[in-house]
Order: C-alpha cells, then structure tokens, then sequence
C-alpha cells in the first residue's frame, strides 16, 4: 500500500508542476493580448498550484475516517453553497458559477462533488444491505446525488452533472446496488440531463454541432477543430516545449478546459499518451488502494475520487481529441482554474491517506466482504 | 464492494482509454500531417514585401515620379465590435484625418468584416494612426505612385494601377527594369493577425527597382505642352499632338498630347485622353510629307533648284484624277513648289521616279515600320506595297495622301532629313540607374540606316528654310533663329470619303537649320475655329516652342532680342548713367567677373568694344551709335573666344545686310 501511496503522491506532484508549466504556455498569448503581461493568469496559477501541493499534503496526513461523522454536513453546507450561488452569483456563460469570499473565491459544484462522494460512502456503509431496497435505501441516496446533479446543472453546467450522476452511479453499481434499481435510475438520470441540456442553448448547441459533425454534415465545433489541429500539429513528439503555436488565440480556453490540445501539441503523441496513461495508472492503483481498504467507507471514498480522476482526464481528452462534445471539464490538476486543482489535490491527498491508514493491515487482512 | 463490478467499472474506464488513444494515433501520427499543413496555414503568414518602384527622372535628373509610403488602414469589424472600439476608431480618424466623424462611422456600420476605413493616407498624418493601439485596427504600408508635376509628360511617363503596375508610357514598357522584385517574409501570428515573430529562414528582401533617366527635357516639355494647349484652344481642336526631338540622337526631348491627364488620378480620365496618339494613332500626313518626298527626288538628282516646272495654274488633270493647289501659280521652280507646297508640282516631279524606288526610300524613312521608341500600343502606319499601288498611288503619296503615319514616324524621318541622312530609332529613355544612382544601361543613340546623302540634307535644310522664310510657312517664323519647316494641311477621311470639313492640320520644322538642334512637331486634329491650314495653326506653335526653347538657351539666336528680364542682375555701366567714369575704370568694372557678360547696353560701341578686348571675346558691330543690343544676354556665363554681336541704336541700313 506504501508503494500505491508513493504513486499516488508523486504522480499528483508531477501533474501540479507540469500542469503548471502547461499553464504558463498555453495561456501567454492570451494574457498578454488581454493583461499585456505574458504571466498574468500563470501567477494566478501557480499560488494555487503551491496551494494544492500544501492540500495534498496535509490531507494525506489527516485521518480519513474523520470524515464520515460530518459527511453530511459537509454535504448540507455544500448544497446550501450551490443555492446560494444559484440565487446571487452572477452566470458567466456556461460555466460554474463562482463564489466570492473575499479573500478567496471558489466554485461550489467542485466541493460538492467531493462532499457528496464523502457522503455517499458514508451512506453505503451505513445502510448496508438496505441498498437493495429501492424505497427503502437507493432512493434516499439517489436523493442527494439528483439534488446535487441538478444544482450544478442548473447553474448551469450540465457536463460536470452528468460527471456526478456518472460517477455516482458507477459508485452505486460497485457498492452492489440492484441492476435494475441502477438501470432504471440510470435511465431517469439520462432523461435528466438530456432534458436539463436541452434548455440551456450553450449545451443545445453543442450537442447539436457535435452530432452534426459526426454525421459529416457541416464543420466541427471551432474550438474542437481547432484542439485537433493543435493535437495533429505535435505529430508523434511534438513541436517542442513552449512552441504551441496553437495557443496564439487560434484555440480559446487553450490553457483551461483546452489544455489537453496544447499539452498534444507541444509533446506530441508521446507526451499525451504518458500524460493521459498515468491517469489509467493512478485510477488503478486507487481501485487496488480500495480494494485493500478493510472498511467500506474508505473503500467507496477511494473507489470513488479514483474513477473521478481517470473519468474527468479522459473525458477531458475525448473532448479535445473530437471523441464527445464540447464540455466545461477541465483537465485535473493541469487545467488552469483553483478550486478543480486545489479539490482533486485534496482528493488525492484522502486517497493516499487511505492507502497509508490501511498499510499495516493489508498483509493480513482478509478479504472484505462484498 | 464487488471485485467483479469494480473490475467491470476498471475495464469500462480502460476502453475509454484505449478509445481516446486510437483517436490520438489517427489524429496525431495518421492525419498528422494534414493538420499540420491546416495549422501552419493559419498560423504562418506570408507576407509579400513591395520593391520599391524605381523612380522616373528627366534629362537633367529632375525627378518627375516617386513613391509615397502611404499607409491604408483597415479594421476588422468582429474585433472591434466585441471589444466596443467602433465610436473609438471614428472619433480618433475623425479627428486625425480632420474630416466628419460621420463618415467613418457610416464605412464601420455598413460593412462587416474586415473593412478600409483610411485608403493611403499619406505618411504624416499616417504615423498618429499608426501609434493608435486599438483591438481590430490594423495598417499596411500602400506606397503610392506619384507624378510630382502632374499632368506633365503624362503621355510620355503613363501610369500604374492600384497595384503599382504599369499601364502606359514607360511605366509600362520599361516595367520590368521598374518594378523591382517583391520580396517576402514569413510571419508567425496569431488569429487577430498580430505578428508574434518573424520566422528569418523565409524571409527574403525585396530587390528596389532601377530608376529611368528621361531623354524629355522638362523645360522643353513645359514649353511644349504651353503652347501645345493655348494652340489647341485657339484652333478649337479635337486633340493636339507634339513631339521634340534632338535630329543628332533621336532623342526624344518632348512628347505632349494636349488635353493630358493627372497619372495620379488617371481613372478620371477616358481611354480616349489617355491614349498616346503620338505613337497609337496614324493619320494622313499631308504636305509635310513632301519632305520626304522631295528629298527622294534630290537624292536620286531626279530634279535640281532652279529647274521650272509648269505648276498648270493649279489646276491639272492625271488621267481621271484632278489635282489642285489652294495657290494658283504658272510656272514654280522646283524649291518653290516645296516652299509654296504645291501638289501639282510634286505630282509631276514624282512621275520621274520609278515605283519600286520611291517606295525604298519612304521605307528607308522608316515608314511602315514601328519606331520601336518604346511606348506601348505603337502601330506601325500604313505604307502600301508597289504591288497593291494603283497609277494614283505615287502621285498621291509626293503630297502625303495614300500613307498613314504617326506623328513619332514622321518625326523620326524628318530628323534623318535634316541630319545629314541618317535615321535613328526614336529614343524617351537615356539610361537607367541603380539604387545609388550608378548608371546600369546607358542607351547610345541608335543609328538605324543612311537614308539620304548629305548634299540632300543640306539642300533640303535651305529647302524647309525658304518654305519658312518665302512659302506657306511664314508664320513659323522666329526672329534672329533660323528656322525651317514644312506645313501640312489634310483631309480626314471619313466614312470611307475625303471629308470637306474636317482636316488635320500640322507643321514640322527644325532649328537652326544651319545647324539642326532641335525637331518640333506639331499636329492638330481637327481644326475648327478660324483657318484649318497647317501654316495657320501648326506653325503659330511651333514658333511659340521655338522662342521658349531660345529663351533659355540664347545662343540658338543669330541677332537682336535679348531677354530683359535677366539684364537687371548685373551692374549696369552704361556710359550715359556714369559720365564721370574714364574707360579705364569702365574697363575694370565691367569686367571685375570674367567669367560672366557684361551689360553693355546704353555704352559706346567704342567702349563696348574695350571692355570686349579686355574679356577676350570676339564681336561684331551692327549699326552705329550707342549700343542697344547684345546678342550674349548680361549675365551669361562666356569663355574667351566666344562671339557677340552687339547692335548700335542705328541700325536700319546693317539690318538689311545681315
């Protein structure tokens, strides 16, 4: 378990430091065209990437199972955080919306995310065998997940509801909730967010140009286009280290949600297949963490911010690469945008904690029971 | 936690995996290289970079055509839009360029994309412009070709489009020396168009063109193109054509076409004003052409000065064909016929020689043929075979009909005339230069062939002399500049039919015609106002250049008329305004600078002819008593040895000896 740890905490460090790297030279044109300063949005960047190193340590440090007692009212003060963004933070379009502190701003749907993973595993390991019984167990659990997934998707941001419903459900589908609980809810959700989708025309319209693209009727979304352009340029070992060419305001958001393009552009297929496999890696070696976790809340809390971080990496380059349409996903731990970083840090930072509580224990636990 | 599930979950999320590494491998290392070439379409720029046009001297390296570095301004309407900048960019234009804000803000509203807001804005006001930092506006340097005199030689010079290329004139025949050659660079930038830098490995610079050095004489030009209007104003002519040419060189040393137009705004003129009718368009020459035939007939000593021929009292009969002269004489010598410009004379003259003969020598004037001066559009006339010549033909041609030249033709074949023989290609350019002003080309004069002897020649030079000086071409006479020429007067054919009404009107003359300088062609199309005759219109012209040219250049005069204006320069010491002055310090005064003339007027020829001796100059005296005249103008620049007529106030008796 020391070794998944190790892995863990050093793949998280490498993706923080050449995240950060991606960062200042995906987004130098743009911050120069709209700042006149070459590093505006990088030392933004960069203070919360030094933050998110100081997240993953500490919370790498602080025993998990602390967690499970509040869980729900981390989860509680996290919806109330999305209400209240819903009511008074100003919509930027298509995008989470932020909340402002004062000293510190964050967007809610990240923390809730994590919030709501806590307390689902909570939940399962709570209730047990009562996941079985739809009215009595499934149902309430289901609850939160559609409370928070329609929150964050009215706000609106229906890619990253979809993610939570997603990963929920996949969460649900381990735990060894019903088949058919899982397919019917699994069915309401898709209903959800194909309706919720259809009424904000940003995600209408992306869907639409994605659909109408693969159906070889008019042009790929420009953005899209331009990310296969830029993924295309690198070739096989890219056009070098800090000669993106692509970042020159041809790809918007090339140092957010985009960034996948210009780490392809500028590393080639070399550099984004490593990038992307270390992703699988550490998704599998949080699954081999999980499935060495004696107690079930930590083992769900695991399985959980694991498939998080594979899901979010690779539905961020299918994205980039023309596979699905647009969203407003970004890359974990390299996108430009705190509180995703800072958040996934911290997941990682549990994870690991998880991985180290259950060191002692692996070479002579027995299995746990399904 | 069921291992199986979280296996099943683990494999759905490797086939993602495997799913988004297949598409990267198509992406990036399959149509790799298509989206390569799409990225650096985009992303690279190729930037043409202008030679810089050679510039357009005249002979005495007065530049007459050069670039401007103007600057267009263009803004690209999506930008400024989203950014707000629309009031912005009009206010500031507004103000800079100091016209109505209206009007910019109409071109921002009325067009999408990218729009011209400013077009060559010259570099001045161009350069506030350029400092204006705005998102969506943006420049290119548009060097303009401008014409610092304007109108002038615009027929000789042409023009260039919007693109600097040239159309007519020497811009566009000597285009390729011009032009220069583009050059080019390849920017990296972004997608506003800003430059992110400049890639130097295809970057190439662009080679400036070569600069023309003129035959045309600017002066000469203005002269020229002065008389050439108020002429064609007077006549209540179609159009005008005049050609200066140096007989010795065949250089052209002015060519105007009146009315001209501004190459700088050559789109406001029609085709039909902008054509070189001086080299594009024949016509009908008329009598100036006996010249030519004329001087066959000498050449072949077919006819000799003093010989009579019975001119039929303008009336003869050829057959079936009736020739008439408009002055009715008996009997002409044969320089009389040519002085009297009789048609029946040269008809009669031209029975003498044969056909095939006839036709060599015209042809040798180089009629028939293209001049090759150089000018786009030249036609090469008409000058029938003797095989296509009817029994008229010959005759016809003696006196200028049954040919159709241009007025460059005929003023090339005149200066073989003149000469001494020889005819020489028409030349507008004398040599082109590089960058430095080093000479690349000098173009020498090109002797084409010896058309007639030298005796022919000079007979002809007293020939054209008398024409002026006895003959239909008094007008074209100039005091104190010996002068000779030849009138024209021709119907049009219109409709296929002489015209009654419509006539081209010419004379052709040189100067002095002891010693021949100058050419000066003169043509007008279509007189209408008073007499249509070429000794009314033509030569009235050609005595204005005629006295404009020796204005400047005095000793061209044989006599009187000294130029006034210049004598108030020089110190007067005139003995009636200085009678305490003894000769001696008269001496010294007038000749404290030797190098320049003296004003010698008001003095005693006695005194005059002191302070001559003591400058070394040669002189002559003409009449008695004080001097009133002097041939080297006060303040001339003199060389010992040169000569100076000086003219006494009693002057009737001499003048007639002269």
């Amino acid at each position: 378990m020391r070794k998944y740890a190790i892995i863990i905490f050093f793949g998280s460090l490498f993706l923080l430091a050449f995240g950060s790297y991606l960062v200042m030279s995906a987004s130098s044109s743009y911050s120069q065209f709209r700042y006149e300063d070459q590093f505006f949005l990088f030392n933004g960047h960069i203070l919360k990437a030094l933050l998110s190193v100081v997240g993953l340590v500490v919370f790498s440090m602080i025993p998990y199972k602390l967690y499970k007692p509040y869980s729900k009212t981390f989860l509680v003060v996290a919806v109330v955080a999305l209400f209240y963004a819903l009511l008074f933070a100003p919509e930027y379009n298509g995008a989470t919306r932020w909340i402002d502190l004062g000293f510190i701003s964050f967007q809610p749907a990240e923390i809730a995310r994590l919030a709501l993973f806590i307390h689902l595993a909570a939940l399962i390991e709570d209730k047990g065998k009562e996941l079985h019984d739809f009215q009595g167990g499934f149902l309430y659990i289901l609850f939160w997940v559609f409370l928070v997934a329609g929150l964050v998707a009215l706000e609106p941001n229906v890619s990253n509801a979809a993610m939570i419903l997603a990963i929920s459900m996949l969460l649900l589908f381990v735990a060894g909730a019903r088949l058919p609980h899982l397919g019917v809810s699994f069915g309401g959700s898709l209903g959800f967010v194909t309706m919720v989708a259809m009424m904000f025309s940003h995600a209408r319209s992306r869907v639409s140009s994605f659909v109408g693209s693969v159906n070889g009727e008019g042009e790929m979304n420009m953005q899209v286009k331009q990310a296969v352009i830029g993924l295309g340029a690198g070739g096989l070992t890219g056009v070098g280290f800090g000669h993106s060419a692509q970042r020159n305001l041809f790809l918007p958001e090339a140092y957010s949600d985009f960034i996948f393009a210009i780490l392809g552009e500028e590393t080639g297929f070399l550099g984004a297949g490593f990038t992307l496999s270390l992703y699988v890696l550490m998704c599998v070696v949080g699954a081999l963490i999980a499935k060495n976790t004696k107690d079930r809340f930590g083992q769900l809390l695991a399985f959980a911010v694991s498939l998080s971080l594979g899901w979010y990496a690779l539905v961020n380059a299918s994205v980039a690469s023309g596979i699905l349409p647009t969203t407003g996903l970004p890359l974990p731990l390299i996108s430009h945008g705190g509180t995703s970083m800072f958040v996934v840090a911290v997941s990682m930072g549990i994870l690991i904690n998880i991985a180290l509580t259950n060191e002692t224990k692996t070479k002579t636990s027995e299995k746990v029971e399904s | 936690m069921s291992n199986t599930r979280a296996l099943i979950a683990l494999l759905a999320t490797f086939t993602v995996f495997v799913a988004v590494m297949i598409k990267l491998t198509v992406v990036q290392l399959i149509e790799g290289d298509e989206y390569r070439f799409q990225a650096e379409r985009q992303q690279m720029k190729t930037e043409i970079v202008p030679a810089e046009r050679g510039k357009i001297y005249d002979r005495n390296k007065t530049l007459l055509a050069y670039n401007s570095a103007d600057v267009s301004f263009f803004v690209d309407r999506r930008l400024s839009r989203e950014y707000g900048n629309d009031s912005l960019i009009a206010a500031e234009f507004a103000r800079i360029l100091d016209r109505p804000v209206e009007e910019f803000e109409e071109k921002l509203e009325n067009n999408r994309g990218v729009t011209c807001v400013a077009r060559r804005v010259d570099p001045l006001r161009a350069l506030p412009l350029k400092r204006l930092d705005i998102v969506g506006l943006f420049h290119r340097e548009e060097s303009t070709r401008v014409y610092h005199y304007g109108a002038l030689a615009a027929h000789a010079l042409g023009y260039v489009d919007m693109e600097n290329r040239g159309v007519a004139g020497v811009e566009k025949s000597y285009d390729n020396i011009l032009a220069g050659e583009d050059g080019k660079r390849v920017i990296l930038r972004d997608a506003v168009g800003s430059m992110i830098t400049v890639l130097d490995e295809a970057t190439k610079p662009a080679t400036p063109g070569g600069d023309l050095v003129l035959a045309v004489d600017k002066y000469i030009q203005e002269s020229l193109e002065a008389e050439l209007d108020s002429g064609l104003v007077r006549s209540g002519g179609e159009y005008a054509v005049g050609v200066v040419m140096n007989p010795n060189t065949g250089e052209a040393l002015a060519l105007a076409v009146s009315e001209d137009f501004d190459p700088n705004q050559y789109y406001k003129f029609g085709n039909a004003v902008r054509r070189n009718k001086a080299v594009t368009d024949m016509y009908e020459p008329g009598s100036t052409f006996k010249t030519f035939a004329m001087a066959t007939l000498l050449d072949l000593g077919l006819c000799h000065d003093d010989e009579l021929v019975f001119t039929e009292e303008g009336d003869y009969h050829y057959y079936d064909v009736r020739v008439q002269d408009s002055y009715r004489y008996e009997w002409l010598t044969v320089k009389e016929i040519f002085a009297h410009s009789s048609n029946i004379g040269m008809s009669k003259l031209s029975h003498r020689a044969d056909e095939e003969t006839f036709f060599k020598y015209i042809r040798s004037f180089g009629f028939g043929n293209m001049t090759n001066v150089k000018l786009p559009g030249e036609t090469e006339g008409l000058l029938p075979k003797p095989a296509e010549w009817s029994r008229y033909t010959k005759m016809s041609m003696s006196y200028g009909y049954h040919v159709a030249v241009t007025p460059m033709q005929l003023a090339a074949a005149f200066c073989a005339v003149v000469n001494g023989g020889v005819l020489y290609q028409p030349q507008l350019v004398r040599e082109t230069l590089d960058k430095n002003g080093g000479v690349v080309e000098r173009f020498e004069p090109k002797p084409i062939r010896r058309v007639i002897s030298e005796a022919t020649s000079q007979k002809m030079r007293s020939y054209l002399e008398q024409a002026v000086e006895d003959g239909t071409g008094a007008k074209a006479r100039v005091d104190d500049v010996r002068v000779g020429g030849k009138t024209g007067t021709a119907r049009q054919v219109v409709n296929g039919e002489y015209s009654q009404t419509k006539y081209n009107a010419s004379f052709i003359g040189a100067f002095p015609i002891d010693d021949p300088q100058y050419v000066i062609l003169i043509m007008i199309h279509t007189p209408t106002v008073g007499k249509y005759y070429g000794g009314d219109v033509g030569a009235p012209i050609f005595r204005g250049v005629v006295e404009r040219i020796a204005l400047r250049n005095p000793s061209l005069r044989e006599g009187e008329e000294i130029e006034k204006t210049f004598a108030s320069a020089v110190p007067y010491v005139g003995s009636s305004r200085s009678p305490s002055c003894k000769l001696d310090s008269l001496i010294a005064a007038k000749t404290a600078d030797k190098s320049r003339m003296p004003d010698l007027r008001g003095a005693s020829l006695r005194e005059a002819v002191a302070v001559m001796s003591a400058l070394n100059l040669r002189y002559e005296l003409v009449g008695s008593g004080k001097v009133k005249s002097q041939t080297i103008r006060p303040g001339s620049r003199i060389a010992p040895g040169m000569t100076c007529v000086l003219k006494g106030e009693n002057v009737a008796m001499a003048e007639a000896t002269l």
